[in-house]
């Protein structure tokens, strides 16, 4: 998570273990509609995984 | 990973899906192998943000803890072994005054002095051979006191004079 810098980190933070609204997590980050919180979010979960896929091999997950 | 796949994902762990929505899921995840692998890595992600956080707010917790706490000082240990002392003196000496063994007589003895002889102090100025009672009294000839005093009408200091010198030959 260290390695995945602003916004994303509290982006994913925000959803998947505060369980705020993405259109709360709009309001709060910035973004203009949920929607692009959403796009947004999905941008940043994906570079997570290739995140933890680059220092993982695919079996250890 | 797709958006729908996101959604999806996210509302079948948020259980925020309709029982239909659900139930297809749960059927196409033991048929599509390739959807079944994506959600495994999905939970994995979601499991690792999740303890990202927690151990970010745990530390942020203790950091605010040792704002807070302070370093242990030696005043209370101080504070303790004097009131440790003073109880402990405190508590000798009334245990001593109740378990005394010693007698009234021997208590007599440690505090009785003689009543100092106001009425007719002896001075050495003078010469003067004869000593009145009360100089007799300051003297400590005490039995010549008595026997001047115990059969004759007496004035009050004489009286008073007289009861000192019985309580100094301990009579």
């Amino acid at each position: 998570m260290e390695h995945l810098g602003e916004p994303c980190k509290s982006l994913l933070q925000l959803f998947y273990f505060d369980r705020f609204t993405m259109d709360a997590i709009a309001d709060r980050l910035g973004y203009k509609n949920e929607n692009v919180a959403k796009s947004q979010k999905l941008r940043c979960f994906n570079t997570l995984k290739k995140l933890a896929l680059e220092r993982f091999s695919q079996d250890d997950i | 990973m797709e958006n729908t796949d996101l959604e999806l994902f996210d509302g079948y762990i948020a259980d925020s899906l309709s029982l239909e929505d659900i139930s297809a899921f749960e059927q196409r995840l033991e048929t599509d192998a390739s959807l079944k692998k994506r959600f495994e890595e999905y939970k994995v992600i979601v499991g690792g943000i999740k303890i990202s956080r927690a151990n970010a707010l745990k530390q942020k917790l203790v950091r605010q803890e040792s704002k807070y706490v302070s370093t242990p000082s030696i005043k209370p240990v101080l504070y303790k072994i004097a009131a440790t002392l003073i109880f402990v003196v405190a508590a000798t000496f009334i245990v001593n005054q109740f378990t005394s063994e010693k007698s009234y007589e021997e208590l007599y003895q440690e505090y009785y002095s003689p009543y100092p002889n106001i009425i007719d102090p002896v001075s050495r100025s003078e010469k003067n051979n004869s000593s009145s009672l009360f100089q007799l009294y300051e003297e400590q000839k005490y039995t010549e006191v008595i026997n001047a005093l115990e059969d004759k009408e007496r004035t009050e200091e004489e009286r008073f004079y007289l009861s000192q010198t019985y309580m100094a030959v301990g009579q």
